[in-house]
């Protein structure tokens, strides 16, 4: 444990010397002062960031994790050749990793808020998209994880991220409509809650529209499940739900890494 | 005293036999060069050694301990062929970060000035040119005591000053009983600094014998002429 934390610190301070990164905050929070400038509505500004966040933050995330993961193998092996467990290193990586681009997200976000000072009528909105944006962070961290591996050649890996990044902002939500239009006859709240749990996207944006109560952003998984389950145990499913989607991939990861030719 | 013995090793990757039961000793103060040509599984064995890849068969170890575990690798100096270090780290933050990892501390001041690193020390490795990140990668290996030391084209990109410099750091550890595993495919260096030559082609050893032995064998005056020979042999 000690020798992660030493890596993690060695990793993040790496990591926050990229410049790369920092345009990713400056991206964010250029955007955020931007819908600032366009609305005074702070709850329309929220839902545009939400918006933006569940497009951004998982094609960043997953994109520049699983490009690190592979660009960066020689160092996992030197890093490896020394008195140190395959499982600390890959944990300090990824910790490292979700890490900086969960702090270079918030500090987009709260550096276009400033622009409002502390007067935010919806303080309570933003630390839920601050949340969704981590979880969305955590989860796209560990899907690269997993895919750089599985596979050794890095077009394959990247392609998976993008390819995943692709099928859960565009296409989960085709597929839901798609079985809720074929078995329209049938009671579907039950299947349609289960499909929701199975994209760590939607479950981010539940997690913001469920809290702020918003109609018009609730869609159809949004409506079935605060009508089954309410706004509170929603809430509580999507978080579990996240949680997994954010550990389940590294975890994966973490017991192929173990035994894996590197 | 032996320090490394590598027994029957096999390694397959997607069907293909890459390692064909490879098998060699090295005792402390001996020098081994592990030559071959391309894909004859020289970087397999050497990543076998490391703990890096999993053998299907067979078993290395390392001062009697199995090539698994942290205190395994202890034992090991390791110079990968190429620097693989993050370009936004300093040498200085990466010598710390090893030292750390393998709870030991560095005795770098002298090699410091051997390689002449001392303006570079806190300089991002991104600004360094390939000589001097080759330098800081002897640096971390040698800096910290080991039995044995595994050095992967060691004087790829260095200059032949820095060449012969760490050719004479080499020596000096071998004479204080350092063990040494080297690969390169610069023959004539190795030459110079091997005591014996374990000669891979197609996953198997064809060769293990000291330098003077392989001449003797095959009539040539030089290593490389004997091996040229001994490939062309087996063609």
């Amino acid at each position: 444990m000690k020798k992660s934390l030493e890596l993690l610190l060695y990793e993040l301070a790496h990591l926050l010397r990229i410049k790369g990164l920092w345009f990713y905050a400056l991206s964010v929070a250029g955007v955020s002062a931007a819908f600032f400038f366009l609305t005074g509505d702070e709850r329309k500004v929220l839902l545009s960031l939400l918006s933006f966040t569940l497009l951004a933050v998982p094609l960043v995330s997953g994109f520049f994790s699983v490009s690190y993961f592979y660009d960066t193998k020689e160092f996992t092996e030197f890093l490896l050749a020394q008195p140190v467990g395959r499982g600390e290193l890959l944990f300090a990586r990824w910790a490292a990793l979700a890490l900086a681009l969960t702090l270079l997200y918030a500090a987009g976000v709260a550096a276009g808020l400033t622009l409002k000072g502390f007067s935010l009528q919806e303080k309570a909105g933003f630390l839920w998209l601050a949340l969704s944006g981590t979880f969305l962070t955590l989860s796209f961290c560990s899907l690269a994880f997993l895919a750089g591996v599985l596979f050794d050649d890095k077009a394959k890996g990247v392609s998976a991220v993008l390819a995943a990044w692709l099928y859960f902002t565009l296409l989960h939500d085709a597929l839901i409509l798609t079985v809720v239009y074929l078995f329209k006859d049938y009671p579907l709240e039950k299947p349609v809650v289960l499909l929701t749990l199975l994209s760590p996207v939607d479950l981010a944006r539940l997690l913001v529209v469920l809290r702020l109560d918003v109609a018009a952003l609730m869609g159809l998984t949004g409506t079935v499940i605060k009508e089954l389950l309410g706004s509170f145990k929603g809430t509580l499913l999507s978080i579990s739900a996240l949680v997994l989607w954010s550990l389940v991939p590294f975890t994966l990861s973490w017991l192929l890494f173990r035994k894996k030719d590197l | 005293m032996e320090v490394l013995r590598v027994e029957n090793l096999k390694k397959s990757f997607a069907g293909k036999e890459v390692l064909k039961g490879v098998s060699f000793s090295l005792k402390a103060g001996e020098l081994l060069a592990v030559l071959g040509p391309n894909a004859s599984g020289k970087t397999t064995l050497i990543k076998c050694v490391l703990g890096l890849v999993l053998p299907d068969e067979g078993r290395v170890t390392l001062m009697g301990k199995p090539a698994e575990g942290k205190a395994y690798r202890k034992l090991i100096g390791y110079m990968p062929q190429t620097p693989p270090f993050p370009e936004n780290l300093t040498p200085e933050e990466l010598l710390l970060l090893v030292s750390r990892l393998r709870e030991q501390e560095p005795n770098a001041e002298e090699l410091v000035r051997l390689f002449k690193l001392e303006p570079f020390m806190r300089q991002k490795i991104k600004t360094l040119s390939g000589g001097t990140r080759q330098k800081v990668n002897a640096l971390l290996a040698f800096a910290f005591d080991a039995p044995l030391f595994i050095l992967d084209e060691p004087t790829v990109s260095l200059d032949p000053l820095s060449s012969a410099r760490l050719k004479r750091l080499v020596l000096k550890e071998k004479e204080e009983g350092k063990a040494f595993l080297i690969t390169s495919h610069v023959v004539p260096e190795v030459e110079h600094l091997a005591d014996r030559v374990v000669f891979l082609v197609e996953g198997k050893v064809v060769l293990d014998e000291t330098v003077e032995g392989v001449k003797r064998k095959t009539g040539k005056t030089s290593l490389e002429e004997a091996l040229l020979s001994l490939l062309e042999e087996r063609a």
